[in-house]
């Protein structure tokens, strides 16, 4: 959709959410940062994750 | 309490196309995104051009820059520069295979993407005594312009076009501006041309510049080579 072909309003709502609720970040710093920015944090965090789960699996 | 931060974007310098005048824009924001989320879910033309229009607004300044008076093609081209900074430079386009009919993802460089530049006439002969005066209408008018938001038809769309781009009618005595004769008034003149003159404004509003590209792909599907040709915003919609 008008170029913002990765994103909708409910992926919008949802990924805040996260950020927010599992990462500690407030909606007025979301809320400024630029898209880019915005998916370069989550795509970070989502590599945090994965490798937080490889060495918990490591672990067991 | 913290002091706001002054500089927390990057500013680019861009020519505006319809007069080439250098002005500044700048990313929009996640939280204005969301804006233009919103109304693009409620597939409300009005309320799309609103927000493209308030985006513009944010974005972009420069000296005497009056975002109303902005032609469509100037926000089209303003609004996918500022997409560009803001989520990236390729767009992922679903489009349909001319044969099969399938949708096919092709990405699109916004960088490509050219305005075919124009010097427009300012005025078109009608007769050997009748002139009319005719400027490229703004995308704040076309987008208040109820009729043409709703036509159902191209001629219709045509003829509420007309009326934004026709601002006076000459004559030899005199200059009739537009907003002093009444909406009948105005059609029936319109009503009154030829086929040729007709062709004549026609021939203007389609000669008005337009954001275009051309892409070409082959269908995953059928493996059928489409070649497209993308006109305006809505094609990148």
């Amino acid at each position: 959709m008008i170029s913002l072909s990765h994103a909708t309003l409910a992926i919008h709502y949802k990924t805040n959410f996260d950020l927010m609720q599992h990462h500690k970040y407030s909606l007025n710093e979301i809320d400024n940062l630029i898209p880019w920015e915005k998916e370069i944090y989550i795509s970070m965090l989502i590599d945090l994750l994965e490798e937080q789960k490889r060495e918990n699996e490591r672990r067991i | 309490m913290a002091l706001p931060k002054l500089t927390e974007v990057p500013w680019y310098n861009i020519q505006v196309p319809s007069n080439q005048k250098e002005v500044k824009f700048r990313p929009f924001l996640v939280k204005e995104e969301k804006i233009l989320l919103m109304a693009l879910e409620s597939e409300d033309p009005g309320q799309i051009s609103n927000s493209v229009l308030n985006i513009i607004e944010s974005c972009v300044k420069g000296d005497d820059l009056n975002h109303l008076l902005l032609t469509s093609t100037d926000i089209e081209y303003l609004f996918l520069k500022i997409r560009s900074k803001s989520v990236g430079e390729v767009i992922k386009l679903n489009l349909k295979c001319q044969k099969c009919e399938s949708e096919n993802e092709v990405s699109v460089n916004i960088d490509d993407i050219k305005i075919e530049s124009k010097t427009l006439p300012k005025e078109i002969q009608l007769t050997d005594s009748i002139r009319i005066e005719v400027r490229q209408p703004s995308f704040h008018q076309l987008s208040q312009n109820k009729e043409m938001m709703n036509a159902n038809t191209q001629t219709e769309q045509i003829f509420s076009l007309i009326k934004e781009v026709v601002t006076a009618v000459l004559t030899e005595e005199e200059r009739i501006s537009t907003r002093d004769v009444t909406k009948e008034e105005f059609q029936e003149f319109i009503d009154s041309m030829t086929q040729d003159q007709f062709a004549k404004i026609r021939e203007y509003i389609e000669s008005i510049p337009k954001m275009k590209h051309n892409v070409s792909f082959s269908c995953t599907n059928c493996a059928s080579s489409n070649e497209l040709a993308l006109e305006g915003l809505q094609s990148f919609l």
